[in-house]
């Protein structure tokens, strides 16, 4: 206690007769107030009644000759700290009477030795303020509580520290500590987990810290997007720290400015942003860069966002990928789309096939059209008929192949009936005629199977040219094309081919 | 301004330069970001820790001894005024998602494992934040953290185990690790 020259009480006017203490039991020797700056005239204790063997502070630094517990009778044994690592000299409390049965805190001694502990140890090699987390954490040093974790953390605690915090602190483990397998384990995973988290904690900031806001994650690509003249050296490798931490392009702006700068937080990894396995795409102006680029590895490139940060000012917001995403979109939409379309003129066709199997098709494709759209100008059907010239079924008579015109045939028909055209029959009626007739035509026979004497077919001419727009062979496939023709040839009459 | 002055003196701190390299000033954005500061406002985050460093030397004091660490530690206290003054703080979570292209080469669990450690990072206090940050982003020892930060260490550690914890559960709840 220091001694003021100025007294509290220099008068003693607070108790003057010193009834408080007349004897000055409190501090016989006046050990708090040597030079009795406080009570000079000793007034409180008089008698050092208090404390008479001025046992409190034998050494008499606050207390040095141990008055305060002579006997030790509080901690007999010092089974507190047995190895009196807080007071080597033991001037506290030296015949330890604090605690002399050692009722306190049996199980948590105190000890200089790192030992496993239950609570928290106090010990002399971890010093205050390593602590424990949950001391700690619980403001109070006292706090000798042991608390639990959680399930993924209820390895023991070494030096006060439980797995996780030993691997946050990256502390040396004492023996114990090396010596148990579960917390070893836990501690290796927690590792593990911090480097994780430290690499994740990289790659977002960086990400972030992008100067475009774009959806790219392109921090620094943007710069050179924002400049499609400037083409630097498709180089990332200069930018880069040694530490790995992707320093800004402190080698000079545009060199950072890799066009395809698709860098995102993605797979690269912390010590080689650089390399992130991404495509070059180089969306950029479209220019020849592109092709310089093609071969390089995207560079991420974040600290280029300097030119357009100092300021405050952004880069321009360039969603490069947007207009190219776009653009195949449509490309994809449209082709598909002709696809279709001509998919649908294909099948509403009702020509070109000449054979059983196309014919066939046909008449499935024409009979699913008309059907569908109630009398296109499929075959047999009333529009057809209308601008048809000759619709008549009968026999192959000859097939004779036209001399200087390969692939072509005339073929002879022997008409059993004309539905429509020459050779049927006169007025009205229900349009079919018997008559006898021959109808010659010619027809192609590339890709079609060849027609023989003797085959059944019906066949339609158009208006103009000598090939029929429809050939169909076997009374299978005739039979329902004539019920077709039969019922269309009434209405067809009264339709005006055009 | 008093960016005119040389100071000398003073190691290779100069006031007429800018007195955070490029690779200072992309942490201190960084910092800044993952404290929730908005992109719009990195560059005036940059430029107040700028300020607060020409301040410093104008005001005669020495130069932080590691401008880096100094800086960064600036920076994430200045994320987390940014958040308390109400201005908007902005999730990690989302804006990452919203960064992120669509398409990734093997990098889908990254992706995945980014997104989670950012939404964790969202849901920390700030303090516990803050202490992640400058530990894991910015590298900075414990000791420095609570040197800097004005606080014991053992509080420090005390943030970090307790926003560690949090974290990992959170991943290991989300399984990406």
């Amino acid at each position: 206690m220091t001694a003021h020259d100025e007294t509290r009480d220099p008068g003693n006017a607070r108790d003057p007769d010193n009834a408080r203490d007349p004897d000055n039991a409190r501090d016989p020797d006046n050990a708090r107030d040597p030079e009795n700056a406080r009570d000079p005239e000793n007034a409180r204790d008089p008698e050092n009644a208090r404390d008479p063997e001025n046992a409190r502070d034998p050494d008499n630094a606050r207390d040095p000759g141990n008055t305060r517990d002579p006997g030790n009778t509080r901690d007999p044994e010092n089974a507190r700290d047995p190895d009196n690592a807080r007071d080597p000299e033991n001037t506290r409390d030296p015949d330890n009477a604090r605690d002399p049965e050692n009722g306190l805190s049996a199980e948590n001694a105190r000890n200089g030795e790192s030992t496993r502990s239950v609570g928290k140890a106090r010990s002399a090699d971890s010093t205050r303020s390593e602590g424990t987390a949950r001391s700690v954490k619980n403001d109070g040093p006292g706090n000798d509580a042991p608390e639990y974790d959680g399930p993924e953390y209820d390895a023991p605690e070494y030096d006060g520290m439980d797995a996780l915090m030993a691997a946050l602190l990256d502390a040396p483990l004492p023996a114990p500590a090396r010596q148990d397998a579960v917390f070893m384990a836990a501690r290796g995973a927690a590792v593990a987990d911090l480097a994780v988290l430290r690499e994740q904690l990289a790659l977002i900031g960086d990400a972030l810290a992008a100067p475009d806001g774009t959806e790219d994650a392109a921090p620094t690509g943007r710069h050179g997007a924002a400049h499609p003249g400037k083409r630097p050296e498709p180089d990332a490798g200069p930018g880069r720290d040694a530490t790995g931490r992707p320093s800004a392009a402190g080698s000079g702006a545009p060199s950072a400015a890799q066009a395809p700068l698709r860098s995102v937080p993605g797979p690269g990894k912390r010590s080689d942003p650089g390399d992130a396995p991404e495509p070059a795409v180089g969306p950029g102006p479209g220019d020849d860069a592109r092709n310089r680029t093609a071969g390089h590895p995207p560079a991420r490139h974040p600290g280029t966002g300097r030119p357009g940060t100092a300021g405050g000012s952004r880069g321009p917001r360039r969603p490069r990928r947007r207009p190219l995403k776009v653009a195949l979109g449509a490309l994809a939409a449209a082709a598909a789309a002709t696809v279709v379309v001509g998919m649908g003129w294909l099948v509403t066709q009702p020509g070109g096939a000449s054979d059983a199997s196309a014919g066939k098709a046909a008449a499935a494709d024409s009979k699913e059209a008309d059907s569908q759209a109630g009398g296109g100008v499929a075959f047999g059907s009333p529009r057809h008929l209308a601008c048809a010239r000759l619709v008549a079924e009968g026999t192959v008579l000859a097939v004779v192949p036209v001399p200087g015109a390969t692939g072509t045939e005339r073929v002879t028909l022997r008409a059993s009936r004309v539905y429509k055209g020459e050779g049927e029959g006169e007025g009205e009626g229900q349009g079919a005629s018997d008559g006898e007739g021959e109808i010659t035509f010619l027809r192609d026979t590339a890709g079609d199977p060849p027609l023989h004497p003797g085959d059944l077919v019906m066949i339609g001419l158009p208006l103009e040219g000598a090939h029929p727009d429809m050939v169909i062979v076997g009374e299978t496939d005739i039979a329902p094309e004539r019920a077709r023709i039969t019922a269309s040839l009434p209405e067809s009459r009264t339709l005006t081919c055009g | 301004m008093l960016r005119g002055r040389t100071r000398r003196g003073r190691g290779s701190y100069v006031a007429d330069d800018d007195p955070l390299d490029a690779a200072q000033e992309r942490r201190v954005r960084a910092v800044l970001a993952l404290g929730g500061v908005p992109q719009g406002d990195l560059p005036d985050g940059v430029q107040q820790v700028r300020l607060r460093l020409l301040e410093r030397a104008a005001s005669g004091r020495e130069a932080p001894r590691d401008v880096s660490a100094w800086a960064a530690v600036v920076a994430s206290n200045l994320a987390m005024d940014w958040h308390r003054a109400k201005r908007r703080q902005e999730r990690l979570g989302e804006r990452l998602a919203a960064l992120r292209p669509t398409e990734l080469p093997s990098g889908e669990e990254t992706s995945l494992l980014s997104l989670a450690v950012a939404r964790g990072l969202d849901e920390l206090p700030d303090a516990q934040r803050q202490v992640v940050v400058l530990r894991f982003y910015a590298d900075l020892p414990v000791r420095s953290i609570a040197e800097q930060l004005g606080v014991p260490e053992g509080t420090v550690k005390s943030r970090l185990h307790t926003a560690v914890r949090a974290l990992r559960a959170r991943l290991h709840e989300d399984e990406v690790v």
